[in-house]
């Protein structure tokens, strides 16, 4: 009988087959690899949304609630951001194994390491705003892991080839632009549903927890770039290196500040 | 459109330059964009610092647990760097970005009004000056929070009433009505609602302890079934067996003082007990053996002495902790009292406090053994209306922005 396991492991599969397919492509493109690769991610998008959906319904909540459903969701923002510009033609399908092998790291990582056990929620987890929150903030993060690959294949091939020519230039540049713009929406307006439900749950909107200041650290650094790129004509590799110091603090914000500091935040681990 | 017609644009909205006249050049500096980036980079650094330094009551335990930090921890208190967000010199960083973004918003409405009915760009301007003015508004929020606002909790009974609480800084405040507790509740996540939860019996066992050793043999309890013993010699001068039987089994012994029988007062393991029976050479006896009280030896009471066996036997039951009930929500019945009359009735609980008439009550905790007991957080807070405002106006110009911004991808078609 087909249990959420399965589900789960015919994403992790369609993420291989997009990684290796994808990787092949790379350095002998085919358009048939091509197309198989966004094939497989597709499906993985697809059965990651299976295995969320149906987790829900066997949790009776939303999924949302620990690391190992937190990496899922992650995985799955990611891979949905990407595949859907893919689709529409706006980034090349280059950054398909790099997606692939990012989605696939968290999920080996969730499956090897945390339980998938569903638990009942403690009393302060108990509300929707955690859906909200947490949805938006990952949505976030999601594209900003788009903008980060894309920042890091910017910076390894205009060093490899050192005339990478305008367009590969201009290319990193609107996919960084538009998926950082669109992540600070959603960073943002994520943020600011934690402080309300802080504010519901703790009394205080902002307390200055470590986890509260580093998403402040992370919205301050993509507002640099937004700044730096729209009203000082930042360009290039300088804004490849600002995507991608944005994701190491969405990073550090994400995992960093549920191992290492202690705070109200730390009921994730 | 091409990046250069889109800074025309923007300095277009922006308005004319001002000349450069003495009393502007402080406006000049807070309207530069590279004063702009420089504050959103030094702030950043300032949170980097105040989440890798020990901040606030961190200190005192670092210093506890190593004197020897007290000549650096000074040093760091002395520059505010362990309790960075009430340094003085964060709040001037807040402040200074705080007057950055006013005259940044104030010529965007400059220049909007100048511009009267032929706004440029228009989804851009009102998007950026709807997210500075919603960042500004937080700002302004988080002044109202620091002078306005009061914390404090309270502790009720079931039935008791209080009209005061006391702040985190120890005052006593008045509240302009009586609070009245109705009653507590604790849900559990379990099907066997409330009720303590029940220890379940993982094993039980028979323990043998030889005369020179603790570490005995177990077995599982079971009636009827003969063990044989075979005490090392030098223990007992002779090789002989001893047989050990298990005859009984009472999982809640009691003696029932008119028929001076034993039975079992219930079928919990409350006070479980075995009767064995021990034979060696002589004749056999019997034993009741008491998991809870295993030096408790009934026969010596009764008088009913036997030839002493050369090792002990113990009763184990192994019982696994009762599973940790999951707690699902506690809650509080609250009602407010003008005078006599209840004004306002409402149960709160983690995640839904009550708030009236701007004091909010938040279920905070209750007491494990009395739970007729709870505590309250109180807070009045008159900043967050203005700060949730905030959010909404920086939300929607978020939105604006990006939406702007996609439009313009999609002009330009550049991928
Ligand atoms: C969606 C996000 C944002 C957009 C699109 C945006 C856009 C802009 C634009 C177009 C300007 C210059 C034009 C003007 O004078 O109004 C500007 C200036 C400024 N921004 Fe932002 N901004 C955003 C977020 C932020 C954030 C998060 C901060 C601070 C925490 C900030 C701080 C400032 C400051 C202080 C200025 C003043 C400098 C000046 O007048 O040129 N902005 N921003």
């Amino acid at each position: 009988m087909l249990t959420l396991t399965h589900v789960f492991d015919v994403a992790l599969v369609a993420y291989l087959l997009a990684l290796i397919l994808g990787s092949v492509n790379l350095f002998a493109p085919r358009r048939l690899l091509r197309s198989l690769a966004t094939a497989g991610l597709t499906l993985g998008v697809v059965a990651l949304t299976v295995y969320i959906g149906w987790r829900w319904l066997e949790a009776n909540r939303a999924p949302f609630s620990n690391m190992f459903e937190s990496l899922v969701l992650f995985a799955w923002t990611l891979s949905l951001v990407y595949v859907v510009l893919l689709l529409r033609g706006k980034i090349p399908s280059a950054l398909t194994p790099t997606t692939a092998l990012l989605a696939l790291l968290m999920l080996v990582y969730a499956s090897a390491f945390l339980s998938s056990e569903i638990q009942p929620l403690m009393p302060a987890l108990r509300s929707n705003w955690l859906t909200f929150h947490v949805t938006t903030v990952l949505i976030g993060y999601g594209s900003f892991a788009v903008a980060f690959l894309a920042a890091t294949g910017y910076l390894i091939v205009s060093r490899a080839a050192s005339q990478a020519g305008p367009e590969s230039r201009e290319l990193c540049e609107a996919i960084m632009s538009k998926t950082i713009s669109f992540g600070f929406l959603f960073l943002v307006v994520g943020i600011a549903m934690g402080a309300v439900w802080a504010n519901v749950a703790w009394g205080t909107y902002w307390s200055w927890d470590p986890k509260e200041t580093w998403s402040l650290i992370t919205a301050l650094i993509y507002a640099v770039f937004l700044h730096g790129r729209y009203l000082r004509n930042w360009s290039g590799r300088r804004m490849a290196w600002i995507a991608v110091i944005g994701f190491i603090s969405v990073l550090i914000t994400y995992v960093g500040v549920n191992y290492l500091m202690k705070g109200l935040h730390s009921y994730a681990s | 459109m091409s990046e250069q017609e889109e800074q025309q644009r923007i300095a277009e909205a922006r308005g004319p330059e001002t000349p450069r006249r003495q009393p502007f050049k402080i406006i000049e500096l807070l309207a530069s964009m590279r004063l702009a980036i420089g504050l959103l980079c030094v702030i950043a650094m300032a949170c980097i610092i105040a989440t890798v330094l020990p901040q606030g009551a961190d200190v005192t335990g670092l210093l506890q647990k190593n004197p020897g930090a007290h000549h650096w921890i000074k040093r760091l208190e002395a520059a505010g760097l362990t309790h960075v967000f009430s340094a003085w010199w964060f709040i001037g960083l807040l402040t200074a970005l705080g007057a950055s973004l006013s005259v940044c918003i104030a010529r965007r409405l400059k220049a909007l009004f100048a511009a009267g009915a032929r706004p440029s760009g228009s989804i851009l301007v009102f998007g950026t000056l709807f997210v500075h003015v919603g960042i500004l508004l937080t700002l302004l929020g988080g002044v109202i929070k620091l002078f306005w606002s009061e914390r404090g909790s309270l502790q009720l009974r079931e039935g008791e009433q209080t009209a005061a609480f006391v702040t985190d800084d120890n005052r006593h405040v008045q509240l302009p009505y009586t609070l009245q507790l109705m009653k507590f509740e604790i849900e559990y996540y379990s099907t066997a609602a409330n009720g303590k939860p029940e220890e379940t019996v993982q094993a039980e066992t028979l323990v043998l302890q030889g005369p020179d050793s603790d570490a005995g043999v177990e077995w599982p309890v079971e009636i009827g079934a003969e063990r044989k013993v075979t005490p090392p010699a030098a223990a007992t001068g002779s090789h002989q067996d001893w047989r050990v039987t298990v005859l009984r089994r009472i999982p809640d012994f009691m003696i029932d003082t008119s028929t001076h029988t034993v039975q079992s007062r219930s079928d919990k393991m409350l006070n479980p007990a075995i009767l064995v029976r021990v034979a060696g050479n002589g004749p056999a006896a019997e034993h009741w053996l008491f998991a809870r009280y295993p030096d408790f030896d009934m026969n010596a009471m009764s008088g009913q002495e036997s030839q002493p066996a050369p090792f002990k036997l113990r009763y184990k039951v192994l019982v696994s902790a009762p599973e940790k009930q999951h707690v699902k929500s506690f809650k509080s019945a609250l009602r407010v009292l003008k005078g006599d009359a209840v004004a306002h009735e409402q149960t709160i609980e983690v995640n839904a406090p009550m708030s009236y008439e701007g004091y909010s009550f938040y279920q905070s905790g209750y007491n494990e053994d009395d739970l007729s007991w709870t505590a309250l957080l109180v807070v009045r807070d008159p900043s967050v209306p203005v700060v949730y405002l905030g959010f909404i106006l920086l939300g929607v110009g978020a939105f604006l922005t990006a939406y702007w911004r996609a439009e313009k991808v999609k002009e330009d078609s550049l991928c």
